[in-house]
């Protein structure tokens, strides 16, 4: 065996990193307790809450690492990503001939978290010391890192504080990134910094880990399965920055049940790693989200069930491509039209391409309130309810854009309309999508462990873009006047549980079950005008005699206030509600049947995006020649001019007795 | 005498002659003998990018906006050759996998290797066509100019400084408030009275107000949170109040809210140590990006570029 100089140096570089390593590894703070009391498990940060407080941000953004992104121009990098979710200006496509972008965009308010998730079927990892034909497999380096998994992917991934540079002829300080490079760097320029490490240091870079908490970031990405264009896509998202090496993708992965089998061996709890999966746009899944038949077309099993309720305790109900909480059909005549928000025309990707050829109209099983009743049939059959999801909102935007769910100043989420108020005519979108939501998430401070904590047990609720804050708690005993109770989270916390939470058994037969709802309208700000409450209603979804029943019961505000927008303008006229505060007995318990509540809070109306932009643009639709061809979608009268923004709490459950 | 006798052997003149023209060959530039092909934009170049413009921006784009999609496009076809003259295609695990499987799904039944099967991907000029496999290499070559990218400890200081506020712990407020609901009426009136009573000195007269989700104590938020929870205006007014003395009401999207400021802990300077990391890495990317866009010049330089009809777009 011949002498190798820099080998030795390698491992004396490398036992040094190790060293370094387990120092910087002891002070991660203590996993905070999950369950459904508030405030456990220990602080970091300096506001924490022990009562938990609202954070803000975005789980699904797409850089220019995710191809659709890419071919429309995105250059958006994770690193930009994240500093624009802080609140940082971003420039954006389309570039000119030097490459510096035309156009720029910035959030009004700063997010709270956020993760970039991209297309993990374009990552590709060179296996270069798992993979026993690899040339360095044999490589110190490898047989380190495969010897001290955890500890080698500090060393290699991350830089620990007080980390020692190699030192380079120039004088200056290499920083080591990818150590396993061979003679002359040669493998490590074969293998290149690859998107998942490039996402892993940017997630690392902006996620503060001081007591100032300012802002989270989670590493994640998209397993992209969209079997003939119907939609199964869902976002992987990791608890820590200890994550496979290898993103598991559609391409070894090609059912839902494989990815969490894949995931579960390949992202170990005792190494640190934990996941959820986070599907999303059910409503272009073409029947295919929710349908309860695994890949072999036999109907769920009770492991299935359970499979998918431990893995994805919450689903995307608002983003760009569209609502997935209901359909404005329901069976035994009643009707919902708030469900007529943002509906998406067609039932899969496709949309109106092939001249529709390949889609069709949208279906109400692949909408969240019915998945959430055949849930509850499924539990009946079963004994575990497979679709058992809490709510979030997303913008799912290929700008790189996290967050930019505000209906004006809106630059598209993928491709380069110009903003009118840049000087440049044209819509900045096709009409039938929308800026997206946003995900909020109870929790006592603004850490992954907090968060992920408040994920697995559901405390979430999604928007339609705005900022209102929403409490909903169920319980037997939840005083009547809570509303009137100066710390009325103290009591919900008490007396019941919060949203995303299960009711515990009826204490009596004659028992009715309270649930407390109370909401503040988006403060807004200056750059960011926000409207009044309208009203709160609850919706309730049961299984009478093996038969999916639902309500929608309004308990707070009114319906009628006769608030509206002034179309010339989008000035808001009429007057809305601050705050609203109730609590609401269900007399119509019956504790044989499953069921599920969740509140719904509906703002006062305001322009949508398309007629704030054509507004702006003075477009007049009663002359339609007169109308230039980039604001032909102005005088489209099968979308609304305003829309009502709202928020979704997550459910609440009851299961009866057995 | 040997040497001499050395100097007349034939196999010495062919080792010497052999030796002169490698060495030669090594000296001279890559593409002396085979400069690379021009690379050219054709008619149906510039229809391609205004339609897919058209997609993008939802109208006729102009001749600038087509150029400067052009002249990207120019760059990457730059760095995809560059990619494909280093074999990239071959050993680039993504790239490799997306040939083979075009491959697999073109020819069904080949009873072909993955290794015959690529050589035929190449031969058919694959890499260049297929989006997955010319994205691929081309961010790979754009990963490679960044490669010898360096950071020193004097660099990621000055980034610090540069970015405070990215760094760095906010100022926290700790505050108690009486709150006044939009809701009920004569809120400002009401208001006016309580504050008369607490800067009298009856504590009590803050049970008066009325019930807020939020709750009436607030610990250690920056003024951000307080934007984020209650509004800019209450921000401020909480950044202007005096510590322990009720504050002139102030009005909210909710109501009007009396502050009682009762601790401010200081913002704190950015600590380096704590912060390495993070800078290292934030500091990385930005690096990279740059060294790519430098780059491009001196490649730019080895490519001669034919077009049609392009106004003005020299390489």
């Amino acid at each position: 065996m011949t002498f190798r100089f820099s080998s030795v140096v390698k491992i004396s570089a490398l036992s040094l990193l190790l060293v370094l390593g387990s120092c910087s590894r002891s002070n991660s703070p203590d996993v905070a307790q999950g369950g459904d009391g508030a405030g456990s498990g220990s602080q970091r940060c300096r506001n924490a809450n022990v009562d938990r407080q609202p954070f803000f941000g975005d789980l699904h953004v797409h850089t220019k690492y995710s191809l659709d992104a890419n071919t429309q121009d995105t250059r958006t990098a994770p690193h930009d990503s994240y500093r624009f979710a802080q609140g940082e200006r971003l420039g954006v496509q389309p570039f000119d001939a030097e490459g510096n972008p035309t156009r720029f965009t910035q959030l009004a308010r700063p997010l709270d978290f956020a993760a970039v998730t991209d297309h993990s079927e374009f990552f590709g990892e060179t296996q270069i010391c798992t993979d026993p034909a690899e040339p360095s497999y044999n490589a110190p380096e490898c047989i380190f890192y495969r010897q001290n998994p955890e500890q080698a992917f500090l060393v290699f991934n991350l830089l620990g504080p007080g980390l020692v540079g190699l030192p380079t002829l120039d004088g200056g300080e290499a920083i080591p990134r990818l150590p396993y490079c061979g003679l002359g760097g040669q493998t490590c320029l074969t293998a290149a910094k690859t998107p998942w490490i490039e996402m892993q240091q940017a997630a690392e870079a902006f996620y503060d880990r001081s007591d100032d908490c300012r802002f989270t970031t989670f590493v994640g990405y998209e397993w992209t399965n969209a079997p003939l264009s119907n939609n199964l896509h869902r976002n992987v998202l990791f608890a820590s920055e200890v994550v496979p090496e290898l993103p598991i993708s559609y391409y070894e992965t090609p059912e839902p049940e494989l990815l969490w089998a894949a995931l579960g061996a390949a992202c170990k709890s005792e190494q640190g790693c934990n996941y959820l999966t986070i599907p999303h746009n059910s409503n272009v899944s073409a029947g295919l989200m929710f349908q309860t038949k695994d890949r072999h077309g036999n109907d769920y099993t009770a492991e299935y069930a359970q499979a998918r309720q431990l893995n994805e305790p919450i689903a995307e109900i608002m983003q760009h491509k569209g609502q997935s909480e209901c359909l404005n059909t329901v069976g035994a005549g009643v009707t919902d039209e708030l469900c007529g928000f943002e509906i998406l025309p067609y039932n899969n990707l496709t949309g109106d391409r092939f001249g529709g050829l390949n889609t069709g109209p949208p279906k109400e099983m692949d909408f969240l309130r019915d998945a959430l009743k055949v849930g509850l049939q499924q539990e009946e059959k079963l004994g575990v309810n497979p679709f058992k999801f809490g709510f979030i909102g997303s913008s799912d935007t290929h700008l790189g854009t996290p967050g930019n769910a505000n209906e004006s100043n809106y630059p598209g989420h993928a491709g380069a309309g110009q903003n009118p108020r840049n000087g440049v005519p044209g819509l900045t979108d096709v009409i039938e999508n929308n800026p997206g939501g946003l995900a909020v998430l109870w929790a006592e401070e603004n850490t992954r462990e907090s968060l992920f904590a408040a994920m697995r047990r559901r405390e979430a609720y999604g928007t339609s873009g705005t900022r209102p804050i929403v409490r909903f708690f169920g319980g037997w005993d939840l005083p009547a006047d809570q509303c009137g109770k100066s710390n009325f989270a103290k009591q919900g916390y008490a007396h019941g549980v919060p949203m995303g939470g299960d009711l515990s058994a009826a204490p009596s037969a004659n028992a009715k079950p309270r649930f407390s709802v109370s909401a503040l309208r988006d403060p807004g700000n200056t750059k960011e005008k926000t409207r009044p409450l309208q009203r709160i209603q609850i919706i309730k979804g049961w299984i009478e005699n093996g038969e999916k029943r639902e309500k929608v019961i309004e308990v707070a505000g009114n319906p009628n206030n006769g608030a509206t927008v002034d179309l010339a303008t989008c000035e808001p006229q009429g007057g809305g509600f601050a705050s609203l505060c109730t609590t609401w007995e269900d007399s119509e318990f019956n504790p044989a049947q499953s069921s599920f509540y969740y509140a719904r809070v509906v703002e006062n109306p305001s322009c949508r995006w398309t007629t704030r932009q054509c507004v702006a643009a003075q477009i007049d639709c009663s002359n339609p020649d007169a109308v230039p061809e980039e604001y032909q979608a102005c005088c489209n009268a099968d979308y609304p001019k305003t829309i009502q923004e709202r928020a979704w709490t997550s459910p609440i459950w009851y299961k009866p007795a057995s | 005498m040997k040497v001499k006798s050395l100097f007349r052997m034939p196999l010495v003149h062919f080792l010497v002659i052999g030796t002169v023209l490698y060495a030669g060959q090594r000296l001279l530039p890559e593409d002396y003998f085979s400069p690379p092909e021009p690379i050219v934009i054709s008619a149906a170049d510039v229809q391609l990018a205004r339609r897919q413009l058209r997609t993008e921006i939802l109208r006729e784009p102009t001749q600038a906006e087509i150029d400067a999609t052009l002249r990207r496009r120019v760059d990457e076809e730059i760095l995809l050759r560059e990619a494909l003259k280093l074999g990239l295609e071959n050993t680039d695990k993504v790239a490799r996998q997306r040939l083979i499987k075009n491959m697999r799904f073109a020819f069904p039944e080949s009873k072909e290797d993955d290794e015959s099967l690529l050589r035929t991907a190449q031969r058919l000029g694959m890499a260049e066509r297929d989006s997955v496999v010319r994205l691929r290499l081309v961010q790979t070559m754009e990963k490679r100019l960044a490669s010898s990218v360096t950071l020193t400890d004097a660099e990621m200081r000055d980034y610090l400084e540069k970015h405070p506020e990215r760094y760095g712990a906010a100022a926290r407020y700790s505050f108690k408030q009486v709150f006044l609901s939009a809701d009920v009426p004569a809120s400002d009136a009401r208001a006016m009275s309580v504050l008369a009573a607490l800067r009298a000195g009856d504590a009590s007269a803050a049970a008066k107000g009325d019930v807020f989700l939020l709750g009436s104590e607030f610990k250690g938020l920056s003024l951000d949170d307080i934007s984020k929870l209650l509004g800019d205006t209450l921000a401020q007014a909480v950044r202007d109040a005096t510590v322990e003395k009720w504050s002139a009401p102030v009005k909210s999207a909710y109501g009007v809210h009396l502050i009682l400021l009762e601790k401010i802990a200081p913002a704190e300077g950015a600590d380096f140590a704590k912060l390495r990391s993070r800078l290292a890495y934030a500091l990385l990317a930005e690096k990279e990006q740059r060294a790519v866009r430098e780059a491009l010049p001196a490649l730019r330089a080895r490519y001669r570029v034919e077009s049609v009809s392009m106004n003005g777009v020299a390489p």
